[in-house]
C-alpha cells in the first residue's frame, strides 16, 4: 500500500509542476508589449507589398518612444499611431481597461456617417417599402427594398452583407424584378460575409467571370504568400436580374460590400455612383492578445484583380462621383440617389 | 456550474457502486471489460500561433474504452476521452477561451513473458488521434493542434494483493499526422470547411518526433468490489510539443474514478 501511495504523490507532483515545462510567461512592461506587437504585425500582416508599406520604418520611429516608464495611456497613443499608419479597417485595437476600440482609417467615418440618412431615402425617395426579411444584425430594421417614387426603378438597402440565408435577393428580385431598373444602396455599409456577397451577384450575373485572386500570408517575409485562389462571379439562384443596376457607394462601403462590388462590376449593365469605397478587402485575421490585455486584429490576406493590380488602400473608384455634404442631408436632399435617378431616367 | 459538475460525478460514482455491490459472484474468467470513467482535467497551454501568453486549462474529463483479452492473455482495446474544459490566462480576464481536448485511442498489446508471478507485461501498438482545440469569443481565435499518430505502447500491470492491482501504460506516438493551423490562425480553407470540420482535422503533414514530442501516460489503481466490477483510480498525463508553426507545448494531466465492469 506504501508504494500505491508513493505513486499516487508521484502523479500529484507531475499534476502541480506541469508549468515548468511551458517556461516563463510573457513579460507585462511597455518595451515586450511594444516588441510582441510590432514582430506580430511583420510576420502576419497580409498588405505590407499590396500597400506599399514600410513597417520598418515604423519601429524606427515609435521603438524609441517606449521604455520601461511608459505609461499605459502613452503605450496606447503609439499603438494608435501605428495602425493609423496602415489606414486599414480591418485593423483594429481594443483595450477593456479603457474601454476603447481604435480602428484604422476611421478616423472620418462619423463624418460620412452624416452624409447618409436612411430615413430621408424612406421619407423622399422610396415607396412601399419592406424591410428584407432573414437578416440577423442590429440594424435588421434598416435593410430595405422597395420603389422609387414615381419611377419605375425599384430600390434596394443593404447596410450590411450579412444574412441568415443567403438566397434572400431571390425575394427581393421576385417583387422587384418587373422594373426596368435596381438601385443597389451600399453606402455606410459595413460589410460582413463574402460568400453572400458572391450569392447576392449571382443574382445579376449572366456568365461565369474570372474577378479576383485572394492570396494568404503564410510566412515571415513580407512578400511570403499561398498561390492564387481564383474567385468567379456565378450565376446563381432562381431570380436573375440583367437590367441595368446603379450601386451607390461611400468611403464607409467597405470588406465583403466591395467583394459584392468586384462582382458587380464585371457586368456590363452595373453602373457606380457616389463616392470611392474604403479599399479594405482582406479578410480579418484571428484576435490576438497582449500581457497587458489589450487585444488586435488585422488584415491577413491579399486580394488581387485579375491583372495583378491591387484595390487595397484604393477602393472602387465610381463611374459617376458625387458626394453628399451633412447639410444635403439636413437639407433634406440626398444627392446622392437623386444623380442615380437622372442616370437611369436616360437609360 | 463547477458544483453541478462534482454533483453529477458523485452521483454516477454511487450509481456504480449500487450496481457493483448487486452483482453476481461469478468465478468465471471474463475477457471483456468496459470502463467508464469521470474526473478533472488540469493542465497548461502554451501556442505561440493563438496566443503569446501561458495558460492554464481546467475541465470534466470523461473517459469510456473497452477491451478484451484473448486467449493468450493478449490485450485489444479502444478507448476515448473527451474534456470540454477552458483555458484561462493570468494576465486578463477578458482572454479566458474555451478549450475541447479528444483522444481516440485503438491498438493491440501482446503479452511478454516475464518471471514475476504478479507483474504482466505487454508490448504494442495502437492508433491514436488526439485534437486540442481553443476557441476564443466564439471564433474571434482558434488554433488546433491535432495528431492521428501510431504510437508505440507498453503495458505493465502489477497484482499488489488478492483484490489491488496497479498498472500502467506508456504510449509514445512516433509517426503521424500533425494538424495545425495555416501561418495566420484560418484560411479560406477553414471558412469553406466549417460546417463538417472533418477535412480540417485532417489536414496536416505526415511527420515524425523530429517534428513533434509527445508522450502518453496512464496509471491506474483497481480495487475489485465484485467479480464483475473494479473500482478504478487513474492519473493520465499526456505532454504534446511541436515547433511546427510556432511552438506549441501542451501538457495536461487528468485525475479520475469509476469503474471496470467485465463480461
Amino acid at each position: 500500500m506504501k508504494r500505491f501511495t508513493l505513486i499516487i504523490l508521484m502523479a500529484f507532483g507531475l499534476f502541480a509542476c506541469e508549468k515548468m515545462f511551458l517556461g516563463d510567461d510573457a513579460p507585462n512592461d511597455p518595451v515586450n508589449n511594444f516588441e510582441i506587437f510590432w514582430h506580430d504585425f511583420d510576420q502576419h500582416y497580409g498588405l505590407f507589398h499590396a500597400r506599399a508599406l514600410n513597417w520598418d520604418s515604423i519601429y524606427t520611429v515609435y521603438r524609441p518612444q517606449v521604455n520601461a516608464q511608459t505609461t499605459d495611456e502613452e503605450l496606447w497613443s503609439v499603438f494608435k499611431n501605428m495602425l493609423a499608419y496602415l489606414d486599414d479597417g480591418h485593423t483594429v485595437i481594443l483595450s477593456h481597461q479603457f474601454k476603447q476600440l481604435f480602428i484604422s482609417g476611421s478616423e472620418l467615418d462619423s463624418i460620412v456617417e452624416t452624409e447618409f440618412d436612411i430615413n430621408l431615402i424612406k421619407d423622399k425617395y422610396i415607396e412601399n417599402h419592406q424591410v428584407i426579411p432573414g437578416i440577423s444584425s442590429d440594424t435588421a430594421d434598416i435593410y430595405l427594398y422597395g420603389k422609387v417614387k414615381n419611377m419605375d426603378i425599384g430600390y434596394v438597402y443593404l447596410n450590411g452583407i450579412v444574412a441568415d440565408d443567403k438566397n434572400f435577393m431571390d425575394h427581393i428580385l421576385k417583387q422587384l424584378g418587373h422594373h426596368k431598373a435596381i438601385i443597389l444602396d451600399l453606402r455606410n455599409n459595413f460589410g460582413g460575409d463574402d460568400v453572400i456577397a458572391e450569392a447576392i451577384a449571382g443574382r445579376f450575373a449572366d456568365n461565369e467571370n474570372f474577378v479576383y485572386t485572394v492570396q494568404e500570408r503564410n510566412g515571415p517575409k513580407h512578400t511570403d504568400f499561398t498561390n492564387k485562389q481564383k474567385y468567379y462571379t456565378k450565376i446563381e439562384g432562381n431570380e436573375h436580374f440583367s437590367k441595368p443596376v446603379v450601386v451607390l457607394t461611400d468611403r464607409i462601403t467597405v470588406s465583403a460590400a466591395e467583394i459584392l462590388l468586384l462582382h458587380l462590376k464585371s457586368f456590363a449593365q452595373v453602373t457606380q455612383i457616389g463616392d470611392t469605397t474604403a479599399g479594405d478587402f482582406s479578410d480579418i485575421g484571428m484576435r490576438r492578445f497582449l500581457p497587458n490585455g489589450w487585444q488586435y486584429q488585422y488584415s491577413i490576406m491579399m486580394y488581387l484583380l485579375p491583372d495583378g493590380r491591387s484595390l487595397d488602400g484604393i477602393g472602387h473608384v465610381p463611374d459617376v462621383q458625387i458626394r453628399n455634404t451633412f447639410a444635403d442631408i439636413q437639407a433634406g436632399n440626398d444627392l446622392v440617389i437623386e444623380e442615380a435617378m437622372r442616370y437611369l431616367k436616360n437609360k | 456550474m463547477i458544483k453541478r459538475t462534482k454533483a453529477v460525478c458523485v452521483l454516477i460514482v454511487l450509481l456504480v457502486f449500487s450496481f457493483s455491490i448487486r452483482a453476481q459472484n461469478n468465478e468465471t474468467i471474463m475477457k471483456n471489460s468496459v470502463q467508464m470513467h469521470l474526473g478533472w482535467e488540469q493542465g497548461y497551454f502554451k501556442d505561440a500561433n493563438f496566443s503569446p501568453l501561458n495558460y492554464v486549462s481546467g475541465g470534466l474529463a470523461i473517459q469510456m474504452g473497452y477491451q478484451r483479452n484473448t486467449k493468450n492473455d493478449d490485450l485489444i482495446f479502444i478507448s476515448t476521452d473527451f474534456v470540454p474544459g477552458a483555458l484561462i490566462n493570468m494576465h486578463s480576464e477578458y482572454a479566458t477561451s474555451a478549450r475541447y481536448i479528444a483522444n481516440i485511442e485503438m491498438g493491440y498489446l501482446k503479452e511478454i513473458g516475464n518471471n514475476i508471478p504478479t507483474i504482466t507485461t505487454k508490448l504494442g501498438g495502437q492508433y491514436h488521434t488526439y485534437l486540442d482545440m481553443a476557441f476564443f469569443n466564439g471564433v474571434q481565435a482558434v488554433t488546433f493542434f491535432g495528431l492521428h499518430s501510431i504510437d508505440l505502447a507498453g503495458k505493465v500491470e502489477w497484482d499488489l494483493a488478492p483484490k489491488h492491482s496497479l498498472s500502467g501504460t506508456l504510449a509514445l506516438p512516433v509517426f503521424g499526422l500533425l494538424v495545425r493551423p495555416p501561418w495566420t490562425g484560418w484560411d479560406k480553407f477553414i471558412v469553406s470547411n466549417e460546417e463538417s470540420l472533418i477535412p480540417i482535422f485532417f489536414r496536416g503533414k505526415w511527420t515524425s518526433i523530429n517534428n513533434f514530442l509527445a508522450c502518453n501516460l496512464d496509471v491506474q489503481y483497481q480495487y475489485k468490489i465484485a467479480p464483475q466490477w473494479d473500482f478504478v483510480a487513474g492519473y493520465q498525463f499526456r505532454y504534446y510539443r511541436t515547433q511546427t508553426l510556432k511552438t506549441a507545448i501542451i501538457p495536461s494531466s487528468q485525475i479520475t474514478i469509476g469503474t471496470n465492469f467485465k463480461f
